[in-house]
């Protein structure tokens, strides 16, 4: 069964990916934010460049092991520091 | 707080006479008097927060004004802090602004940060956010964070209340440099003053212990959508215990300020220089008598009278007979302020061997 998670960019990684928002979808095992992280630097390498945390559903998550849930809204997030 | 100019929000029964009084008791700490700094400043002075420090090194640009609005043309060139100084207090004169034209660093950070109940961070990089995070935390004073990336932006209260703090949100590391700053990607003038304002009243609403203060979430807005999202996050003790850590290795370095070592090899050298002052710290009836145009000779008795009007700053080279008395004088000075003083460390003696 295919899981679909609605992703939200900020920032500079919004500008790397070019778009503020996307829907990712997995099929096959259940997926990681590591495997999320894996894919979107692969299709995206400059976000290698970036320290970015992850959110899941409002919530920070440090631990790149969490299984991702249908429909977990996941947030990408790096420092800012304009002023 | 006889006049008028607080009826409208003295009305609100959140805040009343009691909390206008509150506001007025108030010291809070500006650091950074650009897009973010310039309508914080203007807000809080007029809600009427008593005591506001503004810090800041840099001077008004043209390229500032589209955003800065406390800057006019006439500007350009001046230093902000002064600017905003004169025009806030103009708007508002019951507000005390007292500030600080320089840089916030590690040198200065708890000398400026002493007098204040709270930090409002509206710098625009991050090494100083995690300066001021430590500070905020050795100091236990709230922390109120915004920063923007081209039309978004972000705000959090770090340090609340023994809440989260801005490393537990991003923990240092490296990388986190390649951050670009809004003079290399650009702003929208709108931006900075949205999220200026919206420090301010996460400022006003900790003074006045009303609403839900931000702390433990980051408050994310876009401009171009309307998109606001709260993202949530704890303290983590180790990146809090770093904070503190950091921030003690920074009071720890002011504290250890020594007195400087002048070699008798570069002494003449360093008493030539017009821009020493140079001391000599003996009684007038002391032999070798050492004549100079440049060198002073005050005896003890004298010294704080002739060291009174001086600039704390100004790099002062002491000496005596043998370097013991030069050398207790100069930690006498550094107790008093003097952050540039350096001693003969074997004293007049060890020229004379030289010459020998």
């Amino acid at each position: 069964m295919a899981i679909k998670c609605p992703i939200k960019y900020y920032g500079i990684i919004s500008d790397i990916v070019d778009m503020d928002a996307d829907l990712a979808e997995f099929t096959g095992d259940i997926p990681t934010l590591n495997d999320l992280k894996i894919t979107l630097e692969d299709a995206f390498p400059d976000m290698k460049e970036v320290t970015y945390l992850f959110a899941v559903n409002q919530r920070l998550v440090s631990d790149l092991a969490m299984e991702l849930k249908d429909n977990d809204e996941i947030a990408l997030l790096p420092a800012f520091s304009g002023g | 707080m006889q006049n008028k100019r607080y009826n409208k929000q003295i009305q609100l029964t959140e805040i009343g006479l009691s909390g206008q009084e509150k506001l007025a008791k108030a010291k809070v700490l500006v650091i950074g008097a650009g897009g973010l700094g310039c309508p914080v400043l203007q807000n809080l002075a007029a809600a009427g927060v008593g005591h506001i420090g503004l810090a800041d090194g840099d001077i008004v640009a043209e390229s500032n004004l589209h955003r800065q609005f406390l800057y006019t043309l006439e500007d350009v060139g001046r230093k902000k802090v002064e600017v905003a100084k004169a025009v806030v207090s103009k708007q508002n004169p019951e507000v005390n602004i007292d500030v600080y034209a320089k840089y916030f660093t590690g040198q200065n950070a708890f000398e400026m940060v002493s007098d204040y109940h709270l930090i409002v961070d509206c710098t625009d990089d991050n090494a100083t956010r995690y300066l001021i995070n430590d500070i905020a935390l050795v100091k236990n004073i709230p922390m109120v964070y915004a920063s923007i990336h081209k039309f978004e932006g972000q705000l959090s209260v770090f340090n609340y209340q023994n809440g989260p703090t801005y490393r537990c949100l991003f923990p240092e590391s490296e990388d986190l440099k390649i951050a670009v700053n809004c003079n290399d990607s650009g702003v929208l003038g709108v931006l900075p003053n949205l999220l200026g304002i919206m420090q301010a009243n996460e400022v006003l609403k900790i003074i006045l212990g009303i609403g839900d203060v931000l702390s433990g979430k980051l408050l994310l807005y876009n401009g171009l959508n309307n998109n606001v999202q709260q993202i949530d996050f704890n303290l983590n003790k180790k990146e809090k215990d770093n904070g503190i850590q950091s921030g003690l290795t920074v009071l720890d370095k002011i504290l250890n300020i020594g007195v400087g070592v002048i070699a008798s090899n570069d002494f003449f050298a360093e008493t030539a220089n017009e821009n020493n002052l140079v001391i000599d710290i003996r009684e007038t009836y002391e032999e070798p008598k050492l004549e100079s145009v440049n060198i002073n000779r005050i005896p003890l008795a004298l010294l704080d009278d002739f060291l009174q009007d001086i600039d704390r700053n100004q790099k002062i080279i002491l000496f005596c007979q043998e370097g013991n008395r030069s050398k207790l004088t100069g930690d006498y000075l550094i107790k008093n302020g003097f952050v540039n003083v350096h001693h003969l460390s074997n004293g007049i003696i060890s020229l004379l061997k030289k010459t020998i």
